[in-house]
């Protein structure tokens, strides 16, 4: 029944893979009693007629799913495994053998799986015999399902698909695939906080709901997110060219309970990383596990309330869900009420061998934001610390997101281990901000003599997005019959028309606009391609050699351009400067793998990456002057399969043109070439059913190496040659744990069962512009919770030891009183962090 | 830092000695003494026209004060190496050096500086706000009291001199920004620094045009007494000028002069 759907497709197809599904087809997933002269044609449980009398075929009383083992979704290993499989007279498995083998990983698998299966035995004439079936197990990499459930015992019962997402294999000791139950073991606040588990990452809102958050990810201060390429359900979410920050990833429309994986690349060594993966790369995988429609209300501190609404089809596979969430609070303090929906639908499909997936994700929000305090206005207690400055400008700060998201998705996985995906998207974003850093220190560029009436900066930024991408996985083949490879080329393709505009805001005249700073419109156009050739050299000898190749090409339209360089009369030209600009990037990415004892792999690798430029500061003609990262790691990973894993990988990173965040200006400003020498510690165990346990540690140190010269207009530049590099921690801890268990089991209300969960993060001090440190923080956070039946009550809270803390400082000059004298001395300014919160939560399954 | 408990203080403290041996925390603070000092005049000063004055008074609001590490704080200096916020007033006939407060900053050199005169420009108000030091003298920036002597002529004069930033320069610039000089560079992290800024009171009358004030009407037949140097008069903007960009101030380090 394959060879049909097989030939609609067999643009894509190998002559192996015909050839394969053409034999197959000979043994259809049909089962075949003996001795049964012929094989039955029919559907199982359907009674044939043969010479010898009526004849059922056996029939699957008792199923049990193959569990994927995680070395061969590492390994990248999938197809189908077709048993040849006795049934005694008493329906019992009596023997198993291998007709096709994908490897002893999935054999073994399927194996195991099929031992316990319970049939009702083959009969003829009504009575029971011995008989001999086919059982395939397609272990498939369609989205998601790494322990699968038995498939209902309906409908072609003897085809067994083992859904499970074949992980791309490790490229580097930074390579982390975390799994649903560590990602989900320490509380979550909002979405986002599904990230918290990836080694060296930690995230902050240091501006308030409906602004992305700030990354920091192994010694990059990855603003928000210039230096991490995110992907959530296939969609690229770095918007390039933003105003607030290149790469701009807000992930406020991230529904906790949907994420099902991550994908933490640390570093740059995959052809398949594009732009921002400077630091390294997240992908985030969407899917629910648990069926049926559930909901979850929580409440909470400072009129914290969230309600969740989710449906996953019964009959649905793990990637098809429709999510519906909404968050609001009154904040932990002034100028902090927020309000945010999100929309998560994704249905996936197959069509023929295709994996099909639809994906949409909503999301619209709004928030009032608090800024920031000069610490010693806190200390002084002249503001309170989760307050906000009695001032127009400070009171006004305000952020509104938006962003909707559409994709198609195509998946295929042949069963000679090649593969093809398709990916094709359409995004749209828009965001808003008012906000004020720095008190009253601005002076207007486009009147003249105009200034200090209040620095309310102004941001907005619209961005459309089209885009798509292919990849096509070879199957293995052998040259000269030395080593077995495969190769893989991929295209990725993007087009943004970005509309921007910054302005000063007089807060206090109905946000009356006093000066211009950016008005402008862009296009861009990211064009990618890689080739990745993996060659198996031996048993325990990996390597992998690819490269990637980027165009980029950009229309500007700068509305103000030129007024700053005025050379004649201003009535005698009109304002603005169109231009445009295209440039190419190359880089190799290269890694090794050796595994000299089984549990163990070492790792060598090499990347060359690259940001692409904040468009709007390119000249005519340039080109495009790619951030160029180069990054090199070394590591071993020690694997017990899912009860214990231990990372260790040690990384050298340079980076042609760094920035850092100009608190003037809101935005992000050139420092120089940089590099970052540091190491990663991450440990994984499972020590019992139910229990997962993760920590990392992570330590970088991370310097400027060829900061901008001083100059006239800067002649004591904030930054200086061979100083740390501002707001990146140099040290970093994490740690989930989270366990699950049953209670106490009631036969009227079905089972007790009973769940806790930890979360804590650390962060060293944190180097500042102009010489200074912020304070080292740690933030521990922890959950309890409660099911019988459908019925579940939970109690989360965040920050339980009700720690002050910064989630953010700066160091720069402010003045936040009017009428007295302005210092110009550089201060540490501070985002507060969340006091201790309190979350309860009813659920409800259906 | 805030935190309260002990669980939690024993937790960063951990975590702060481990990091201890990578990682030098914090930035050094410094606090400089800032006294001010006249010139003590050794007689009458020599000035235009043969003129020759003896000031009975000579006293100037000074402050706030901003040391730059640029060359030029012309470049207004937008953020400072050091500063000291208050005004105080300096009898410029004294050489005897009175406290007049501390400069908080970072350590490092500063070269150029910036000052107002008691009276500042604030880029969120339409008036200047005037400091303690002028509101001592008057609101004003200086008073100036003296004999001015020829050998046929002697007049006492008075002046009262309100120095602020004009109306056609951008609000919040300090109204003196000094380029660099040999003396104003100065390591700050020099242990026992203290500075001292010398004003020499004769400096500002050179360009004061007495003869011209002796022959003007308020002096027929005879000069009123005192002539005041009024708003706009020569007298009053040579004054001005010398002030805001002819004369300056001495800066005397008392330790780390580079």
């Amino acid at each position: 029944m394959n060879q049909a759907r097989g030939e609609s497709f067999g643009r894509l197809r190998l002559v192996t893979r015909a050839v394969l599904s053409a034999a197959l087809l000979c043994t259809a997933p049909v089962a075949h009693a003996q001795p049964v002269p012929a094989a039955p044609s029919a559907q199982p449980g359907v009674s044939v007629a043969s010479p010898a009398g009526e004849v059922r075929p056996p029939e699957v009383s008792r199923r049990v799913a193959a569990a994927y083992p995680d070395a061969a979704r590492a390994a990248g290993t999938a197809g189908r495994v077709v048993l040849g499989v006795t049934v005694d007279a008493r329906g019992s498995v009596a023997d198993v053998e291998v007709r096709l083998s994908q490897g002893p990983l999935l054999d073994q698998a399927a194996i195991d799986a099929v031992r316990q299966w319970q049939f009702a035995p083959a009969t003829r004439d009504g009575v029971a015999l011995a008989s001999k079936i086919e059982v395939p197990f397609d272990f498939v990499a369609a989205p998601l399902e790494q322990t699968p459930k038995a498939p209902p015992a309906v409908a072609d019962p003897e085809r067994v698909t083992v859904q499970g997402h074949v992980a791309t294999r490790e490229r580097s000791a930074g390579d982390f695939a975390l799994q649903r139950d560590l990602i989900h073991a320490a509380p979550h606040h909002e979405g986002v906080d599904v990230l918290r588990a990836a080694p060296g990452l930690y995230i902050a809102r240091p501006e308030g709901a409906a602004v992305a958050h700030r990354y920091m990810l192994r010694g990059f201060d990855s603003e928000h997110g210039q230096d991490i390429e995110f992907k959530v359900a296939g969609f690229p979410i770095n918007i390039p060219s933003h105003l607030h920050g290149q790469g701009y990833a807000d992930l406020g429309f991230l529904i906790a309970e949907t994420v099902d994986e991550l994908r933490v690349t640390e570093g740059v060594h995959d052809p398949r990383q594009g732009d921002f993966a400077v630091a390294g790369s997240i992908d985030v995988r969407l899917g629910v596990a648990e069926r049926g429609i559930s909901s979850r209300t929580s409440y909470g501190s400072f009129g914290t309330f969230r309600q969740l609404a989710l449906w996953a089809p019964e009959d649905g596979a793990r990637d098809s869900f429709a999510a519906f969430a909404h968050q609001s609070t009154d904040g932990f303090g002034e100028n902090r009420r927020g309000a945010g929906t999100s929309a998560v639908l994704q249905q996936g499909f197959e069509l023929d061998d295709w994996r099909l997936r639809v994906a949409g994700i909503f999301y619209a929000a709004r928030a009032e934001l608090a800024g920031v305090l000069r610490r010693e206005d806190v200390e002084a207690r002249t503001v309170g610390y989760y307050d906000v400055y009695p001032v127009a400008t400070a009171k006004a700060q305000s952020a509104l997101a938006g962003r909707a998201l559409l994709g198609l998705f195509a998946d295929y996985r042949g069963m000679a281990g090649e593969s093809a995906e398709l990916g094709l998207w359409l995004g749209y974003d828009r965001f808003r901000i008012q906000q004020n850093f720095t008190g009253f220190l601005e002076r207007s560029q486009t009147l003249a003599n105009v200034a200090g009436r209040g620095d309310l900066i102004e941001q907005r930024n619209r961005t459309f997005s089209l885009g798509g991408s292919a990849r096509y996985h070879s199957p293995a083949y052998e040259p000269l019959e030395l080593f077995e490879c495969h190769l893989e080329l991929g295209l990725s393709a993007r087009l943004d028309e970005i509309d921007q505009t910054q302005n000063l805001l007089d807060a206090a005249v109905r946000s009356q606009t006093w000066d211009q700073r950016v008005d402008a419109d862009i296009l861009g156009l990211d064009l990618g391609t890689w080739a990745d050739l993996d060659m198996h050299l031996s048993e325990s000898l990996q390597l992998r050699l690819g490269v990637r190749a980027t165009a980029l090409s950009y229309e500007i339209n700068d509305r103000l351009g030129n007024f700053a360089t005025v050379v004649r009369p201003r009535d005698t030209y009109i304002v603005g400067f169109r231009r445009s600009a295209a440039g190419t990037t190359f880089g190799p990415r290269a890694s090794i793998d050796f595994t000299p004892w089984r549990p163990l792999v070492l790792h060598a690798s090499y990347g060359e990456g690259y940001r692409s430029p904040q468009a709007r500061t390119l000249d005519e003609g340039e080109r495009t002057p790619f951030t160029k990262v180069r990054s090199t790691d070394l590591g071993l990973r020690l694997r017990a399969d899912r009860a214990f894993e231990l990372n260790l990988a040690g990384y050298y990173t340079e980076l042609s043109d760094d920035v850092a965040f100009d608190a003037g200006e809101g935005r992000l400003s050139r420092v120089g070439a940089t590099r970052r020498l540091g190491a990663v510690l991450h440990g994984e165990t499972r020590p019992l059913p139910g229990v997962v346990a993760a920590a990392s540690v992570t330590y970088v140190d991370a310097e400027l190496i060829e900061p901008p010269p001083a100059t006239d207009e800067e002649p004591d530049p904030p930054f200086r040659r061979g100083q740390n590099l501002p707001y990146v921690p140099p040290l970093v801890v994490r740690v989930d744990i989270g366990g699950k268990t049953p209670l106490a089991a009631f036969e009227r209300w079905g089972t007790l069962s009973g769940r806790a969960g930890l979360g804590a993060s650390a962060l060293s001090a944190r180097p500042l512009p102009f010489g200074d440190f912020a304070e080292p923080l740690f933030v521990l956070d922890a959950s309890v919770g409660l099911r019988l039946g459908a019925l579940g009550l939970g109690m989360d809270v965040f920050n339980l030891l009700d720690a002050q803390y910064a989630s953010l400082e700066y160091s720069f000059v402010s003045s936040w009183d009017p009428e007295a004298v302005a210092s110009r001395l550089p201060a540490r300014h501070l985002n507060a962090g969340a006091p201790r919160t309190l979350l309860f939560t009813l659920e409800l399954e259906l | 830092m805030s935190f309260a408990r002990p669980f939690e203080l024993g937790l960063l403290g951990l975590f702060s000695v481990s990091l201890a041996a990578c990682l030098d925390v914090g930035l050094d603070e410094v606090t400089i003494p800032v006294s001010l000092a006249g010139t003590a005049p050794g007689g009458p000063i020599d000035v235009r026209g043969g003129f020759r004055v003896e000031l009975r008074r000579a006293d100037l609001a000074f402050g706030p004060l901003r040391l730059c590490a640029g060359e030029r704080a012309n470049g207004l200096c937008d953020t400072a190496r050091a500063e000291w916020l208050d005004s105080a007033v300096v009898d410029a006939l004294s050489d005897e050096a009175a406290l007049a407060g501390e400069l908080h900053g970072s350590a490092g050199v500063v070269r150029s500086a910036m000052y107002d005169l008691g009276i500042v420009s604030l880029l969120a108000q339409r008036d200047p706000l005037v400091l303690s030091a002028a509101e001592a003298l008057g609101q004003s920036s200086l008073a100036l009291e003296g004999t001015a002597t020829r050998a046929d002529s002697s007049f006492n004069f008075s002046a009262q001199l309100r120095i602020e930033q004009a109306e056609d320069v951008e609000r919040g610039t300090p109204v003196v920004r000094l380029a660099s000089s040999p003396d104003q560079v100065h390591d700050l992290g020099a242990p026992g620094s203290a500075l001292t800024l010398r004003f020499d009171a004769s400096s500002w009358l050179a360009d004061v045009d007495f003869e011209a004030l002796l022959a003007s009407p308020v002096c027929q037949p005879t000069c009123t007494d005192p002539l005041v140097f009024t708003a706009g008069s020569q007298a009053e903007r040579a004054i001005y000028i010398e002030l805001v960009a002819g004369a300056r101030p001495t800066f005397e380090w008392s330790a780390g002069a580079l």
